[in-house]
């Protein structure tokens, strides 16, 4: 099973999906906030990340555009609630900027499995 | 002067007095009475003459001063009449009963005629043929008579044509000195264009404390929206977790699925909320109403109660328009939504009838802010309870809602208004309690490029 590492700041989307994740056999890590998850990630080499985009200390469109830059192979799936501008708009950039999936919180188990399976396809 | 007189007797008789001297002295006499008289006599066709050239003189006086109060006269009414006949204002008299007495050039011209006489010769009927309320006649009546004038009473007249004017008047009533009217006089002038402009006006005014009103709205909205959407991640996510660790028999396990519901009606919710923080304009795509329709009507009909009959009129053959499909979709499925709650309780028919329109020009009423022109109407009809008179101002506004806590969030119809101006187009509702509402939206025709 791929190793997923989840970065969300919000305390209890981010317990409620790594839960999940763990649930569904993946190894699971997770950080706070985009500084963090790069560092992780570059320790820890995950196949997949699952990242907010709102976030305090360094935001999440950011944090896509550096994992493509320092780990170009890692899938990345950009989770949001929406913001400023609507859900979608925020979602659309993250995908210009390299995610290879999207969702639309708040999303389901169905939707999230479905969107693991597409990107690591 | 008489012809004898009877001389008086002497009172001391004399004696022996010659028949002679008597004649002599009664002539003597005689003679001074005459030259007395004939004094007398000169000195009052003297004063009768200077009494006659006194009159004469007065009279002169006053036939000079009776001319010259004539020629005053005459160049007054001269004046009076090039003022009526040349005034920009139009002037008129007419009889209270409602006829025109006389009325001038401008007002003619106001009312669509060519000359006073042609205006005076068609109408017969102040009241009916030119007021376009009859009893504002009446109110007119009432005050110019109890108040003996009006003073810039405005309401709206027919032009000869159909044309539908805006005046000011000032008029007063002429009475006789035993209170009798006589006539009521006065002048007219065409404010059309500044109640237009007053209108409009009006209409930004309320245009703009709508859009501040959905911009509040929005800014808010995308303000919790996020947030929100992360706690309903979390008790989605959550919710699903404990799902886990029961059986699907299980009481636990259906109550799970309601909330699981329920969270997907908010999740709706946040969706609607945030359509108005949309900066973008939505996509524009050349759409087929009636395939619209008829998509929305099939999904109505799969979850509307039996009792609720879903009719199609769809009349017009060129029915395609640049919409945003998805939106024209929330647009219709709201309207039919709402449509089936207002019969929930008794059944009902919902209709969705489309047809093309020609809108303003030729005496047509124009329609809100749209252009004159031809205009696709769809219109979405219940034959449920109808909406209050004293509601259905408000029912676009955001939050207004009628349903109770918890069942509509008072957005929907302020969404599709918002969806329906986006489009350029313009909604419009008729209610009658009891018998039922139609929504019109009103979208402009696709024209393809030659």
């Amino acid at each position: 099973m791929p190793r997923i590492l989840v970065i969300e700041d919000d305390e209890k989307m981010r317990e409620a999906l790594v839960q999940t994740l763990l649930k569904l056999g993946h190894e699971v890590a997770f950080e706070p906030n985009g500084r963090a998850g790069l560092e992780r990630a570059a320790q820890w080499l995950p196949e997949l990340v699952i990242t907010d985009l709102i976030m305090p200390e360094k935001e999440g469109l950011e944090t896509i555009v550096d994992l493509r830059r320092g780990h170009p192979a890692v899938r990345i799936i950009a989770i949001s609630g929406g913001g400023r501008l609507s859900n979608s708009d925020f979602l659309d950039v993250a995908a210009k900027l390299g995610a290879q999936g999207t969702l639309a919180k708040p999303f389901t188990r169905d939707e999230l499995k479905a969107a693991i399976a597409a990107v690591l396809a | 002067m008489p012809a004898a007189r009877v001389l008086p007797e002497s009172s001391e008789p004399k004696l022996d007095p010659s028949p002679l001297e008597q004649a002599l002295q009664a002539r003597r006499e005689l003679e001074s009475e005459l030259v007395r008289t004939q004094r007398n006599l000169a000195a009052r066709v003297a004063a009768r003459t200077a009494a006659l050239r006194t009159t004469n003189e007065k009279l002169y006086n006053e036939i000079l001063e009776r001319r010259k109060a004539e020629r005053a006269l005459r160049a007054a009414e001269r004046k009076y009449r090039g003022f009526f006949e040349n005034a920009a204002e139009g002037a008129y008299q007419s009889s209270a009963e409602g006829q025109y007495l006389s009325v001038n050039p401008a007002l003619a011209r106001l009312y669509g005629y060519a000359t006073p006489g042609e205006m005076m010769a068609s109408v017969g009927n102040i009241a009916e043929e030119i007021y376009l309320d009859p009893e504002m006649r009446r109110r007119f009546r009432d005050q110019i008579e109890r108040d003996g004038e009006v003073r810039d009473l405005e309401y709206q007249v027919r032009q000869r044509g159909g044309r539908v004017l805006w005046i000011s008047e000032n008029a007063r009533v002429a009475r006789n000195r035993r209170g009798k009217v006589l006539y009521y006089e006065g002048t007219i002038r065409d404010i059309t264009r500044s109640k237009e402009a007053e209108a409009e006006a009006a209409r930004l005014e309320q245009q703009l404390l709508q859009a501040q009103k959905m911009e509040a709205v929005g800014t808010l909205a995308s303000g919790i929206a996020h947030d929100f959407n992360n706690i309903l991640g979390a008790i989605v996510g959550y919710a699903e977790l404990a799902q886990d660790d029961l059986a699907p028999d299980q009481r636990g396990f259906g109550f799970i699925n309601d909330l699981l519901a329920a969270t997907q009606r908010a999740k709706q919710l946040v969706r609607q909320i945030l359509a108005f923080s949309r900066q973008d304009p939505p996509a524009r795509e050349v759409v087929r109403l009636g395939t619209v329709v008829r998509e929305v009507a099939a999904l109505l009909r799969a979850t509307l109660p039996t009792t609720i009959a879903i009719g199609l009129e769809l009349e017009e053959e060129d029915d395609r328009t640049v919409a945003d499909p998805v939106q024209l979709h929330q647009v219709l499925l709201n309207l039919g939504t709402n449509a089936s709650h207002a019969m929930r309780e008794r059944g009902g028919r919902l209709a969705f009838r489309l047809e093309g329109v020609e809108l303003g020009g030729g005496g047509r009423p124009r329609l809100g802010a749209l252009a004159p022109g031809r205009y696709l109407r769809l219109q979405v009809s219940d034959t449920g309870q109808g909406i209050p008179p004293e509601i259905i101002r408000r029912i676009f506004e955001p939050f207004f809602t009628t349903k109770p806590v918890g069942e509509g969030s008072g957005l929907g119809l302020s969404v599709v208004d918002g969806i329906v101006r986006n489009h350029g187009g313009e909604i419009q509702v008729e209610s009658t309690l009891g018998a039922g509402t139609t929504f019109s939206i009103y979208l402009a025709p696709h024209r393809p490029a030659p």
